[in-house]
């Protein structure tokens, strides 16, 4: 089926993107010193301020670094100038009449201060009728780490689904399509339609329907404009550009026909998030992310097994021998419309699921995208998976380094992208000769 | 004329209908986009780079402007700071074009949008905001509030047309009134645009510019006849670049501030479908795209506006809050309708039109 | 201009005096090489395309390269000229090594080709093109280019040069028209007369004859044999047989990426391994013996 060869290239992608991405979360160095950090709290009982209780900070030595007293607001603070360990005790010599801690639970509070994140670092405690609950618990490192692998995983998934189809219908038609954004909102938009006009049948049903709509409109955009421009014998470059003014126009009628308000499906407005061993997740996600994984395995076997797929391989890999074996172009070319855009429309729909639905997501994914499909190769399907795993996880797990913030995600991508195309342009499973 | 066509006309307001575009064309807005029209054009029309980041060399000048001036480099100079905007746009011109101008059309096109994002992200980025002012820009936030812009200099110390004493004063007709301000930067403005022009068009029929159009067809061909293709495109990225850094600039000084949003992809399809609308490879086609440009998209927001207004056009199909989009859905359309009927837009050549797959 | 069949006996004779010393053999030594190549190899995926140990190729005169399709005759030219990059091998011109040495670079020391799909440039009027070929103008540098006295003198004289080409070649009425609307024999005689704005010592012609009008071919020929007359350096790929003979001065063929024979046209038409290279094809040697209605299969 696949070629050793592209296993083991596939597989070298996945873990250099996370062992970049680890290596950088850990080996990032913070610098040990800080000026102006502090452990701060308010101490409060039943809403009331508790005051002139002591506060005592100890390192991981046992060494005493601090200690303060509440303040008339319940609230202290103790400077810390290192990364370290920190035990926070109250003395319970100092807690006034009535107040004491709930039962079980104790004085104490173990507070890890690993990376210089923020100036204040809270730590709590509730006092109320003799009982105090620590307010934070620190996962440790391993577990955050696993966390965010996680959810590395389900952002590769969906942008391995929407990148699927851009690849697809590169490799076969030649054409890059900066519409295939907009596939994704149209998808999630509609699926959000479908769920509002019958908000009793189960859920499923909308989801399939929105799936369905996106197969339609690719159907439609094939038939009704991409295959009477090729006829006009517009070139590839045309076409793309073509595709951006396409690519607004679906953008903004979905600006004004759903709204710019971002909204949540119905069925799954806000879950809470259920423990799975060490990893939180919510349940969404547990149908979610094998869903997509079955979806992406679908399209594999498409390819492979059944002729329409075969015929995408082989026109992708040589059009004109594709040709003269019998194989009809505009059928195969017509077929990755569809496919492709029913997938970017199940990617959308997911992506409303784990986010929220809103005018803009197919635009905020398109270079997230684009960075996938020409990471794994621009024209094959199995280049857009794995691409899209790499940059779900790679970007996911750059949140973890402290020294960048959130912005930074989107950058990594970019950044790999960039790199990408003027190291190995043909990416990782792409062929050399397809280039110019 | 029916009934109903009578009445439409009536409800209209011709006045409003046609000063807003026509005020939109030489608007100081339309110069900045004229220029960095000009800037694509040397870069796509006559060099066939697909250059799919113009904003990066306009947030180059303009932000590179705007941090030398609220820093105080060398207390404040203005000139100072428009030099080094210029250098910095320059300097990305050559970051992008040695790696990048060795990949085909649609890679290169694929990786200036993306340099040019990244630009974007960190100048949004909190991490500088020292230096950057973050997501809210420059001047920062305190300094706005108290009124201060990075136009003031031009604007007001060296405008001839600036009256201290009296400085909302205005100039002009009908819907076409100016401030002094907004006047100087026009004038200023489109100054800039012909001379960019003129000089772009220069270059262009000259011997350089030969092996320029040269490369745009066919680039093994120069290389066979003995010309540095790479060091050709370098040459016309940069130029073009620093075009497109004045024309951050211009934005910069005359709306008195920079910020990131200015800069997002959507500024370079616009940049893109003025030039396509006036005709890439002319002289004057980026000009008179980019007024047009605005022309069109102003009239029809408003005579959507109007017809929604009145009534004619029903709440349902559009409402009032989504008029504003309806210009981008125009704009959608313009692009790619230029593309399929009239690639060579209005000032083109249909035989220039027509790039071959590179 | 003239109609009048130019006489290129003397050139042949003096080309045929030369060559009289050298062996007919595979990577023979020339008196005078103005080309000399050491084991060049380009490899496709598992395939030798190209793998030539030894060629040496002598000055002033048509030196012929032919070989069965898929012989390798054009990855050879991309490979000698910088438009493709071998495996393995070094090459001189006129001492200069050319080994990794860009495609602009080896056309600007004098060694210039042109292409089996000719790449005239189609949106550029013929005479845009020619003068597109002439080197070293001042204009071109973007210094230089903004003002127009600086390059203005150069600039008319590389006109004159291109008219006289055009006039020489026919073309001096197609001067203003676009390069599209030329045919295609025209347009191998424009990429043959731009080349030849260069001053070349060298000029390799891919497939100058293919899909010319017959018609067009002798006239072709003709100018050909007065490069080499004027003293240009000639090598060229063609398949036509007959064209090959009439005009070589030396044929190198090549079978398989490899020079299997040198010599004259008559020392290389009955060269036992070259009949074998070719045995079968239509083009083969039997055509110009006139055998092929009894050699068809």
């Amino acid at each position: 089926m696949l070629s050793p060869r592209t296993v083991r290239f596939g597989l070298l992608a996945v873990l250099t993107a996370l062992i970049f991405s680890l290596l950088g979360a850990l080996f990032l160095a913070p610098p040990a010193e800080a000026q102006g950090a502090i452990l701060n709290g308010t101490l409060k009982a039943q809403g009331e301020s508790v005051v002139g209780v002591v506060v005592v900070v100890s390192d991981s030595a046992g060494e005493e670094v601090g200690r303060a007293t509440s303040g008339d607001d319940g609230k202290w603070e103790v400077p810390i100038t290192k990364l370290d360990e920190y035990l926070v005790s109250i003395d319970v010599t100092s807690l006034p009449e009535g107040v004491g801690f709930k039962e079980g639970a104790t004085n104490e509070v173990l507070k890890e201060i690993d990376a210089w994140t923020r100036e204040k670092f809270p730590v709590g405690f509730r006092l109320e009728d003799g009982g105090a609950v620590p307010l934070l618990t620190i996962d440790p490192l391993w577990q955050r780490i696993l966390q965010r692998a996680v959810s590395g995983l389900r952002v590769g998934l969906l942008v391995a689904l929407a990148a699927v189809g851009l690849s697809l219908i590169y490799g076969v038609t030649g054409l890059v399509n900066f519409a295939h954004s907009e596939m994704v909102t149209f998808g999630a938009v509609t699926a959000f339609g479908f769920e509002a006009m019958a908000p009793s049948l189960p859920f499923v049903v909308p989801v399939f329907l929105g799936i369905m709509a996106g197969a339609a409109l690719g159907f439609v955009l094939e038939r009704g404009l991409f295959k009477p421009l090729r006829k006009r014998k517009m070139n590839n470059i045309s076409l793309m550009i073509v595709s951006i003014g396409l690519a607004f126009v679906l953008r903004y009628l979905i600006a004004i026909y759903f709204g710019t308000e971002p909204l949540a499906y119905k069925h799954y407005l806000l879950q809470t998030e259920r423990n799975i061993g060490p990893i939180a997740l919510p349940p969404k996600d547990l149908v979610i992310m094998p869903v997509a994984l079955f979806l992406l395995v679908l399209v594999g076997f498409l390819l492979q097994k059944t002729r329409i797929g075969t015929s995408m391989r082989a026109v992708a890999d040589n059009p004109p021998l594709a040709e003269s074996s019998g194989i009809d172009i505009n059928k195969t070319i017509l077929a990755v419309w569809i496919a492709g855009s029913a997938l970017a429309a199940a990617g959308g729909i997911f992506l409303g699921l784990t986010n929220i639905v809103e005018w803009q997501m197919g635009e905020k994914l398109l270079l997230l995208i684009f960075a996938a499909v020409t990471l794994g190769g621009l024209g094959t399907a199995y280049g857009a998976i794995v691409g899209g795993l790499a940059i779900g996880m790679a970007s996911e797990m750059t949140s973890m380094v402290p020294f960048l913030g959130p912005d930074f995600k989107f950058m990594v991508a970019l950044v790999v992208l960039i790199v990408i195309l003027l190291v190995r342009p043909q990416g990782i499973l792409g062929v050399r000769e397809r280039l110019g | 004329m029916s009934h109903n066509s009578e009445l439409i006309l009536a409800a209209i307001d011709f006045s409003k209908l046609f000063g807003t575009p026509i005020r939109a064309m030489i608007n100081v807005q339309a110069a900045v986009f004229a220029l960095a029209a000009v800037g694509l054009n040397l870069h796509y029309g006559f060099t066939g780079l697909l250059n799919v980041g113009m904003v990066a060399f306009m947030a180059a000048g303009a932000y590179g402007m705007a941090i030398i001036v609220t820093q105080g480099v060398l207390g404040g100079s203005v000139l100072f700071a428009i030099l080094i905007g210029l250098i910095f746009a320059a300097f990305i011109a050559l970051v992008i074009g040695v790696p990048a101008l060795r990949l085909r059309g649609d890679y290169l096109a694929i990786v200036t949008i993306a340099i040019a994002e990244v630009m974007r992200v960190s100048f949004r980025s909190t991490k500088w905001l020292e230096w950057t002012g973050g997501p809210f820009g420059l001047p920062r936030a305190e300094e706005r509030s108290a009124g201060i812009s990075l136009g003031d200099r031009i604007g007001e110390d060296w405008n001839p047309l600036f009256a201290a004493d009296d400085p909302t004063r205005t100039w002009g007709f009908w819907q076409l009134e100016f401030n002094m301000r907004d006047l100087w930067f026009m004038i200023v403005g489109w100054l800039l645009v012909i001379l960019c022009s003129v000089m772009v068009w220069r270059l262009v029929q000259s011997p350089w510019g030969r092996v320029i159009k040269a490369i745009r067809e066919d680039e093994d061909a120069a290389r066979a006849l003995g010309k540095n293709v790479f060091n050709y495109k370098l040459q016309s990225l940069v130029i073009g670049g620093v075009i497109g850094a004045l024309a951050g600039l211009l934005r910069a000084f005359s709306s008195g501030f920079v910020q990131s949003d200015q800069f997002k992809p959507q500024t370079t399809f616009f940049i893109w479908t003025a030039l396509i609308l006036g005709g890439a490879a002319s002289k004057w086609g980026p000009v008179i795209g980019a007024a047009l440009f605005w022309g069109v998209l102003l009239f029809v927001e408003e005579l959507v506006r109007q017809l929604v207004d009145n009534g004619w056009i029903p709440e349902w199909l559009i409402s009032p809050t989504d008029v504003s989009q309806v210009k981008l859905i125009m704009m959608g359309v313009m692009l790619a309708g230029l593309m399929i009927w009239r690639p060579q837009g209005i000032l083109g050549k249909k035989e220039e039109a027509l790039l071959d797959v590179r | 201009m003239s109609d009048n069949p130019v006489d290129h006996s003397i050139a042949k004779e003096k080309a045929a005096a030369v060559l009289a010393t050298v062996a007919d053999e595979a990577g023979s030594s020339k008196p005078d090489a103005i080309l000399n190549v050491q084991n060049v190899s380009r490899s496709f995926g598992g395939l030798k395309a190209v793998d030539v140990k030894e060629l040496h190729v002598q000055r002033g005169i048509i030196t012929a390269f032919i070989g069965p399709n898929g012989a390798g005759k054009t990855t050879f030219f991309n490979l000698l000229t910088g438009f493709d990059e071998p495996d393995t091998g070094t090459w001189q011109f006129d001492g200069s090594e050319l080994a990794k040495k860009p495609s602009h670079s080896i056309a600007q020391m004098g060694m210039v080709r042109t292409f089996q799909l000719t790449k005239s440039l189609g949106k550029m009027s013929v005479m845009d093109n020619m003068l597109l070929g002439a080197p070293n103008q001042q204009g071109e540098k973007l210094s230089f280019s903004l003002l127009r006295g600086l390059w203005r003198k150069q600039e008319s004289e590389v006109r004159a040069k291109a008219d006289d080409l055009l006039e020489r070649f026919n073309m001096t009425h197609m001067a203003d028209e676009y390069a599209a609307t030329l045919s295609g024999g025209q347009r191998k005689l424009l990429e043959m007369a731009r080349a030849l704005m260069a001053d070349p010592a060298l000029i390799l012609l891919d497939e100058p004859m293919a899909g010319v009008n017959p018609a067009l071919v002798q006239s072709l020929l003709g100018h050909v044999e007065s490069l080499r007359d004027d003293g240009v350096s000639v090598l060229f790929v063609e398949h036509d047989m007959d064209v090959i003979m009439g005009i070589s001065d030396w044929i190198v063929v090549l079978a398989e990426g490899s020079v299997i024979a040198e010599g004259t046209p008559a020392q290389v038409s009955k060269n036992p391994k070259v009949i074998d290279a070719y045995l079968g094809t239509e083009d083969g040697m039997a055509a110009s013996d006139g055998r092929r209605g009894e050699d068809a299969q």
